[in-house]
Order: C-alpha cells, then structure tokens, then sequence
C-alpha cells in the first residue's frame, strides 16, 4: 500500500517536472519583442513609436539627392513620431523578413528616415529603401518590422505584413525626402 | 615452453594464460633496474623517429586559387578580383601618411546566410579576406566599390562588390609583385549567458591564392566604377 504510493507519488512528481520544463519559455521567448501589427495606412503606436506606412514600392533602381543604384529594392514611404520621449527615439531598427531570411534596411540612401531622429508628437515623414535578391520580391509573404532600437529586445515592434509578390514593379523609384510631415 | 617438468598441467582453462606468460615475468626480472630508463628513452626516440623526428611539421597545404575565382563557405561567398596599389583612397576611408600607400584589393562578396553582415573590422569579410605576409592585420578601410559607402551591411543574397584597403609602407610592394591573400572560414556561434543572438567568429585558413599586384599610381579609377564592376 505504501510503496505504490510513494512510487505513484515520485511518478507524478518526475512528470510535473517535465511539464514545468516543457511549458517554461526559454530566453528568446521571455525577451521576445512586443508585436504591434499593423495595415498600410493605418497607424501602429507602441511604447515609444508611432508609425504609419503610407505605401510600399518596388523598383529595378533607386535614387535620391543625385545618389542612384542598382536593386532590386523595396522602398517603403512612412511616417514615424516618438510617443513619450525624443531621448534616443531613432528609427535603428527596420528589418524585412521574407522566406526565412531577414534583410536590414540599406544604408546606402543619403537621405532616408533609417536610423533618423524622430520628434514627440510630431511625425517626420520619408522613405526606408531595402536592397533585396530578386527571389525576395517574387515571394508571397514579407514582414516589415520597425523599431527605436537596433537590438529589438523587449520592446515594441510595428510590423506590417504583406505580399511583395502583389506590388507594381517599377524601373526606378526615388525616395521621399525626409521632412515634417505634411 | 619454459614451464619447468613435472608441474601438474592445469585443469581449468583460465590457468593457460598464466602458464604461458610466466616466461615474461622471469626474463623482466633479470632485467636490471638501471636499464629501466635506458630502455625507454630508447623506445621514446624510435617512436619520435618513426614520426619524423623533431623536423619542423610542414603546413597543411591549402586549395590555390587564382584571381577570380570564387571562395564558398556557410557565411560567404568571396572572389577576389584585382590587388591594386594606389597614393590614396579617402573614399575607402584610409588616410595615408607621406612615405605610405594604400594596397586595396576588390572583392566580389554575396552573404550566403540568412542574417545581414557587418563588414565593420572583426566581422564577416575583414575576418574572412586576410594579407599572407601579415595575417593580423585586418583591412583599414572596407567600402563599396560602385557609391563608397563605409562599411556597408552585406545583405542576404545580394551581390556586393567591396574594396578593402591597407596602408602600407610605400617601398613594401611594386607592381608585377605577387600578393599572397589568405581566405579563412568562420565557425558560427550560439550566444549564451549575456551574449544574444548568432555571430560568426573563430576564422581558420581555408584557401590561399596568389594575385599579381597592378600599379595604378595616384589613380582615380579604382574607387569609381568601371564598366566590368557589376559582373
């Protein structure tokens, strides 16, 4: 009588432990970004960012302020605010995920709202070009995540999913320039 | 054998192997123990010399390339193109001092993984693309060939051309030299503990190619692009 219980007892300790283990999230889950989907032309608001993309391009070439370059690239139009505060509110982080692979938004434009310093309350509008492989405009799903961070840790993300697939292909693009918005 | 007549033979089989050795016992116990460490720095030299003695260990040969030919591994893949030497590159982000030079080598680079790379010193192509006469010393300057744009991110699946310069004493190279170029592998790394993420790191010798050194003097040409850029 005892000794079946006290081994039904271990029993069920040695499976609650294994499903403790199983259900415990490992690091990259509890430090998992905070997603904010969002529409194109809808405004996404997270912690300390506040962005609408107004339109998603793609073109063979693109040029801005006498600078032009071979793609394909994938330009995208946004608006972008801070929320709370301009203290290192930057737009470090914009990241295209598409098939497995994540591509980060090109620093080659002279100008382009990448890396650029956003203002409390009032948005600065222009573009982010992402230099891509031809196979990436031809797939059917693309995440464009945008945050204040490089490191996206733990804070939050405006993504916009979309089909990159759908989008006109144009021979060139220019970017917007950065500026107030409206 | 050496068993001594008379002896009972042995019954059970486990006795065999005792009976037979019993002849080692009785000869090691007439071996005196000053020969003990004769015998084996004997045995330790004729093993040292069957494995070649104490000559140097010739390097482990690595594939040649030649110029323009391409270079995989798991990160990248890399062609080097041409080694120039040139009065300046500011474009590529080194400044020289007067009695110096830059040696710049281009370089084709696709990022064959599915994360952008860095081509900051430490990173995917400086660690990647080494010199054979100095291989710790990484590349000064890393720009794009077509906009020199510094240090630029390598994204998945997109062809860069890059130039990577070295300033170097003025009289070290000439035009016609041959240059010794070293292109290592990286292993890629799992952070743990207070490091996040995936990094490349740890580059080992993979390939080793000869290039012939052109002169292009104070030369504009190789920080704008030519017609042969793109390929």
């Amino acid at each position: 009588m005892r000794r079946w219980a006290a081994a039904l007892g271990g029993t069920a300790l040695v499976v609650a432990a294994w499903g403790t283990a199983l259900v415990t999230p490992d690091d990259a889950e509890a430090e998992r970004p905070f997603s904010v989907p969002v529409e194109i032309g809808d405004r996404g608001e997270g912690r300390n960012l506040a962005v609408t993309v107004t339109g998603i391009r793609a073109a063979d070439a693109a040029t801005i302020d006498g600078w032009d370059a071979e793609g394909p690239w994938l330009i995208v139009d946004l608006e972008a605010a801070a929320v709370q505060s301009d203290l290192r509110a930057t737009l470090s982080h914009a990241t295209l995920s598409v098939d497995g692979r994540t591509y980060r938004a090109s620093e080659r434009p002279p100008d382009s709202m990448f890396r650029s310093e956003l203002a409390v309350g009032v948005p600065r509008s222009g573009s982010i070009a992402f230099e891509l492989p031809e196979e990436a405009l031809g797939d059917d799903v693309a995440v464009l995540s945008l945050g204040l961070e490089a490191d996206p840790r733990l804070d939050s993300l405006i993504e916009v999913h979309f089909e990159p697939s759908t989008l006109d292909r144009i021979e060139e693009a220019e970017l917007m320039s950065s500026g107030w918005a409206r | 054998m050496l068993a001594p007549v008379g002896e009972p033979q042995p019954t059970e089989p486990q006795a065999v192997p005792k009976r037979r050795f019993r002849w080692v016992r009785a000869a090691a116990d007439r071996v005196p123990t000053k020969w003990v460490a004769g015998i084996g720095t004997g045995v330790f030299l004729a093993v040292t010399a069957a494995f070649g003695g104490l000559e140097t260990v010739e390097a482990v040969s690595l594939p040649e390339l030649t110029a323009g030919e391409e270079h995989r591994n798991d990160q990248l893949a890399v062609t080097v193109k041409r080694a120039v030497l040139i009065d300046e590159l500011p474009e590529a982000g080194v400044t020289v001092e007067p009695g110096e030079r830059v040696l710049a080598l281009i370089v084709d680079a696709e990022n064959l993984w599915d994360e952008p790379l860095p081509t900051t010193p430490g990173y995917s192509l400086s660690s990647t693309v080494a010199l054979a006469d100095d291989p710790e010393a990484e590349p000064e300057g890393i720009s794009r060939y077509d906009d020199t744009t510094e240090n630029p991110w390598l994204q998945p699946g997109v062809l860069a051309t890059i130039v990577l310069a070295w300033v170097v004493p003025a009289d070290r190279h000439a035009a016609g030299d041959e240059l010794r170029v070293v292109l290592n592998d990286e292993t890629l790394f799992t952070g743990t503990a207070v490091i996040s993420g995936q990094y490349w790191d740890n580059p080992v010798p993979a390939a080793i190619m000869a290039l012939d050194i052109e002169d292009v003097g104070a030369g504009r040409d190789v920080a704008e692009p030519d017609p042969g850029a793109g390929e």
